[in-house]
């Protein structure tokens, strides 16, 4: 098991059929699935990121968008330290529904939350339902971050995450966010239990698994 | 007291006649949902409570309601929530006196419906309050065990659900924890959201941390429960098992199994505790021990993953303890012999690091308190778990015994050099090796074997199952291993100095099969387990065929066995595997040395036996539900009324032999003779030949089986070198001897030019032979081409076989080089620990004399390629015998030349 510094459970959020499942699958395992299966429920997947030379675990759950599986993903809300809100700018209804997510987001999520807008599909700039103008209006409006991704030729999509990440990190180092609360969606990774970082606070959380 | 007072007060009427309950109990509904006081609301309640058991039916109909009011209303005050959630618990939990027997349920469906209910009661959860957390989660039991569907769906759709009820596992008060656990559990059963959302909050951390602080295995039922969530959350569960291994959590699975006592802060006065198997710790033992297995599946996709986890996560050990340990109860060995089998099934890396486990055998008959422990001989683990396999019956228990030969099969599963190592101490070590009186008390895999199968019909009577263990463990090892069938093939017992007859292996296992059928006390499954074994090793192995017809008497037993058809004496099954034993000895009867060759094999078949005969056993065979009814883990589940065994009569292995083999022998059967030579020989056979070695080479993943492939294609590669040198400088003869003739040309023109005409004569007499020596050439240059060609494809299978070995070896070097980044103490290369272990492990000279016959059977193996190269031979003998041919011709030409 690869050591890490610090654990950021994230959760991707957005309407169905957007590419919150391609977008993970191109993060962790680099490839694109042109027909992906829609979720059910929730899907799990993991990588590790560097930032600030730091090796972070990010521990991603990807959601289902269809209406009839809300109720349950918004469990998942609470204890993710990062989301990511997906729409689809080829389809102006995702842009539209942005509200009601942010909102479910605000509500059953911990008020520190860091929170990426992603305008996905960005390779078909030729159906273009969204401009890049309108997106980024809406994330300064609502205090999120914006980037326009393509989960299929891959543009962007690692910032998409990395950025989140280095946000989260940010958070931790200037106090914010308390990594010993649990329902922060940080933890301590294996390797930093006896470091002296946070010696106060470590005692609990760090010792997991070796 | 001054509530009671009040409370019971309205049972007073006007006229101090008692009321009817009935209408008791509407007065009282009525203060609790009118009342504005408090505490007459909760004099009300406490009333309505004490009604609660003996009118339920009327507290229900008139109180139900109000009382979920308060419920929603006063959630904040934790007085009156908790007489509320008593009786509603009294109104919905399950009483035999309850009139209709639904009544409980009833109520607990119209608290379900309203989701507000359930979102109060998940709030009042929160409440810090010991009786009222308490009294809320029993509830919600009680709700759920009513009516799971609609309160799995209430949680999951109430954000804060899974969450709130997963945080009372971080209960500090243990039976508030432990009621949450039991709540859980019964949440979890088939929800797997539910399940998922669990994983998510962290469960796996949670429930392990519990088992650990309770003390692992040692612990009590809390630690079952743990268990039995994990269990839950992770069973059909392929995202929780991602999860759970992504996570880490598998490398704290060991401690947690450890029965080691950490007597570190044990006090010098203090009595040091000693682990002791309860009743308990044997039960949280299996349970972890199924959670283990539940990740490594036989045929599950995540299978190889979490093998590979638990490879790094050192789990062996305690499961090797606990397998071996003489004091582990049989339920849990077997389940730990089990879980090792199916840790290392098909994964060569695993089987690796349990070939290198060896243990510390104590000699029979010595207690361990008299042994000393430096002198007890260290042994490879294998042997032990060999041993337990075909221990006898008063030892070990079915389950546990099938449970090791499990193990072993798991253990050669895909793994056809493991398969030789055992298969090479079949052989008994000679009696003048100098160092007898050692390896005299040490035990090798190939005698406990041959000791089990051939005990004789005395112990086969009293323990069928020894025999039996023994022959599919053997089975396994020959299945379609040529090396391991010719090694077993020269197995002989018997002294010739002692004027004894040699006789080897397979006619002493035919021997023994022949007695335990005449044997009216032994049972038929020691026949069967004979004939199984048989049956794999004939398969595909004319060899073994033809050492089997050698005793002619042995095809008279079979026959006769299958022809038998009093009601008393046939047994469908021992006929049945007769039938295929014949079948393939048909089929496979292709040596030339063969004392019975197939041409005269027909007539017994087609006309002595008949072909239909065969096939109606066969058939009646594999319909059989003995047959059905295989398992992979050879479970002993039932037993047999009359003999007390268990209906266990085939292993899984050979009933998937029979019905690969079904359709060929099907087919045999019912050819001639000429036709099934011809078939065998032909391209059907030739491709069903490369398949299965394809398929052998793609499961010899084992460094030490591509080592033996390089060796032998480095010498292939030397002989076509040596041989392209040889052709190279026979082609330099040739423009040698086409120069001297051209030479010899030019100089009778310039220095005769008066004899031009003649030497035009000359040269019309030397153009015969010119075109003689072109059309040599031609044949040479094409017989070379055709060399080429059979080089190349002989050079591809080698490069393939290369690709293969170099994949490996980078992959390997990956791991280790990922390995040591990550600290691990790695040696510095696996191939070495490879051989330091095999020396360390098996005796030297047993090895040697090994590697011996396996060099012989390897070069029967390579046949195929020999002849190749033997064809390329020939063809080079013929060119050189051509060169000559054309020397001699070029010489003619010369000395005519000279003569003009």
């Amino acid at each position: 098991m690869a050591s890490y510094a610090y654990l950021f459970k994230y959760i991707i959020i957005g309407d169905t059929g957007v590419g919150k499942s391609c977008l993970l699958l191109q993060f962790t395992d680099n490839r694109f699935q042109p027909a992906h299966d829609l979720t059910i429920g929730v899907e799990f997947g993991a990588r590790i990121v560097t930032v600030g030379q730091k090796r972070i675990k990010l521990q991603i759950w990807d959601t289902a968008g269809q209406e009839s599986f809300r109720s349950i993903t918004r469990s998942y809300y609470r204890g993710a330290a990062g989301a990511l809100l997906v729409y689809d700018i080829t389809r102006r209804e995702t842009f539209d529904h942005l509200a009601t997510w942010l909102e479910d987001a605000r509500k059953y999520s911990n008020a520190n939350i860091s929170i990426m807008l992603i305008g996905n599909k960005c390779d078909l700039e030729a159906k273009r339902a969204v401009s890049r103008e309108e997106g980024e209006s809406f994330a300064r409006e609502n205090g999120l971050f914006f980037i326009e991704t393509s989960a299929k030729t891959a543009a962007k999509v690692e910032d998409a995450f990395v950025n989140t990440a280095a946000d989260i990190f940010e958070k931790i180092q200037t106090g914010v966010l308390d990594v010993t609360n649990e329902s922060s969606g940080i933890k301590l990774g294996p390797t930093q239990s006896n470091l002296s970082a946070f010696p106060a606070n470590s005692n609990d959380t760090g010792r997991g698994c070796c | 007291m001054d509530f009671f007072s009040r409370g019971y007060s309205v049972l007073v009427g006007d006229n101090n006649q008692p009321q009817s309950a009935q209408e008791t109990v509407r007065r009282l509904a009525d203060r609790v949902a009118h009342s504005t006081l408090i505490e007459d609301r909760r004099a009300a309640i406490l009333s309505l409570k004490g009604l609660a058991r003996e009118y339920k039916r009327d507290v229900g109909a008139e109180a139900l309601e109000p009382l979920l009011m308060v419920l929603e209303q006063d959630r904040e005050d934790a007085s009156i929530v908790k007489p509320v959630l008593e009786t509603l618990n009294h109104l919905c939990a399950r009483d035999s006196r309850d009139d209709p027997p639904s009544l409980g349920a009833d109520h607990a469906e119209r608290l379900l419906a309203r989701r507000e209910h359930i979102a109060a009661l998940l709030d009042i959860i929160e409440e810090p309050d010991f009786y009222v957390r308490f009294n809320a989660v029993q509830l919600l039991a009680t709700l759920l065990a009513c009516h799971p569907t609609p309160l799995q769906e209430a949680v999951l759709v109430l954000p804060m659900g899974v969450g709130r009820l997963m945080d009372l596992l971080n209960d500090s008060r243990e039976i508030v924890r432990n009621e949450a656990l039991l709540l859980l559990i019964a949440l979890t059963e088939d929800s797997a959201d539910i399940q998922k959302i669990l994983a998510f909050q962290g469960a796996f951390e949670r429930l392990l941390d519990i088992v650990a602080q309770e003390g692992g295995i040692r612990g009590g039922i809390i630690v079952q429960d743990c268990l039995q969530l994990l269990h839950n959350l992770l069973r059909y569960n392929v995202s929780n098992q991602n999860f759970f291994r992504e996570t880490s959590n598998v490398a704290r699975l060991p401690a947690l199994l450890s029965t080691e006592v950490d007597n570190s802060d044990t006090k010098p006065y203090e009595h040091e505790e000693v682990f002791e198997w309860t009743e308990q710790a044997a039960s949280n033992a299996i349970y972890l021990l199924d959670t283990v297995r539940l990740l490594v599946a036989p045929g599950s996709l995540n299978t190889k993953a979490n093998q590979d986890a638990i490879y790094h996560g050192d789990l062996f050990s305690p499961l090797v303890q606990l397998s071996l340990a003489p004091d582990t109860p049989p339920g849990v060995r077997s389940q730990a012999l089990f879980c090792l089998g199916d840790v290392i099934r098909g994964n060569s890396r695993n089987q690796d690091l349990f070939n290198r486990i060896t243990v510390t055998v104590v000699p029979e008959g010595m207690g361990a308190a008299v042994a000393e422990p430096n002198k007890l001989i260290p042994e490879p683990v294998i042997l032990s778990i060999l041993a337990l396999a075909v221990s006898p019956a008063e030892q070990s228990t079915y389950t546990v015994r099938s449970a090791a030969t499990y193990l072993t099969l798991s253990y050669v599963y895909g793994n056809p050099e493991t398969a030789l190592t055992l298969a090479s101490t079949l052989t008994p070590p000679p009696d003048d090796d100098p160092h007898s009186g050692l390896r005299g008390s040490a035990r090798s895999a190939g005698s406990i074997l041959t000791g089990a199968l051939l005990a004789g019909t005395e112990l086969a009577a009293r323990d069928p199952f020894r025999t039996w263990y023994a022959a599919v463990i053997l089975g396994q090892l020959l299945h379609g291993n040529p090396l391991c069938k010719s090694l077993a093939l020269k197995v002989r017992f018997g002294e010739q100095d002692h004027g004894e007859d040699p006789v080897t292996l397979l006619q002493e296992i035919t021997q023994a099969l022949v007695a335990a059928v005449e044997d009216p006390q032994v049972d038929r499954r020691v026949a069967i387990g004979y004939l199984m074994l048989l049956c794999r090793w004939v398969s595909d192995s004319p060899d073994s065929v033809s050492q089997f017809l050698e005793e002619s008497s042995s095809l008279h037993f079979l026959m006769e066995q299958m022809a038998l058809s009093s009601a008393g004496a046939a047994d469908p099954l021992v006929q049945g595997l007769a039938a295929t034993l014949i079948a393939l000895i048909y089929e496979f009867d292709d040596d030339p040395a063969c004392p019975l060759p197939r041409a005269e094999l027909e007539p017994i078949i087609h006309q002595r036996i008949g072909a239909d005969m065969i096939i109606s056993r066969l058939h009646r065979l594999r319909d059989h539900k003995a047959f059905q009814d295989v398992s992979l883990y050879m479970k002993p589940t039932l037993m047999d009324k009359h003999t007390h065994l268990p209906e266990l009569y085939f292993d899984q292995g050979f009933t998937d032999f029979f019905r690969a083999h079904y359709d060929s022998l099907h087919r045999a059967v019912t050819s001639k003779a000429s036709d099934l030579s011809r078939l065998r020989q032909g391209p059907i056979a030739d491709s069903a030949t490369a398949a299965s070695r394809g398929a052998e080479v793609g499961r010899a993943v084992d460094p030490e089986v591509i080592r033996g492939y390089e060796v032998q294609i480095q010498e292939l590669e030397t002989l076509v070198a040596e041989q392209t040198a040889q052709l190279e400088s026979m082609a330099a003869q040739l423009t040698t001897v086409q120069r001297a003739q051209s030479q010899g040309h030019g100089a009778t023109e310039a220095s005769v030019t008066q004899l031009a005409q003649q030497f035009q004569g000359v040269q019309v007499s030397s153009d015969t032979p010119d075109t003689d020596l072109i059309a040599k050439v031609h044949e040479l240059e094409a017989a070379l081409a055709a060399a080429e060609v059979r080089a190349a494809n002989v050079e591809k299978e080698q490069e393939d076989l290369l690709v293969y070995l170099a994949d490996q070896d980078t992959q390997a070097a990956e791991y280790r080089r990922r390995l040591r980044e990550l600290g691990e103490d790695i040696p510095p290369s696996d191939d070495e620990m490879d051989l330091e272990d095999l020396d360390e492990d098996l005796e030297l000279d047993e090895e040697r004399s090994s590697l011996d016959d396996e060099e012989e059977a390897v070069a029967v193996e390579e046949g195929v390629s020999e002849k190749t190269y033997s064809t390329l031979n020939v063809s080079y003998d013929e060119l050189t015998g051509q060169r000559k041919a054309e020397s001699k011709s070029t010489d003619d030409v010369v000395s005519a030349s000279d003569l003009v």
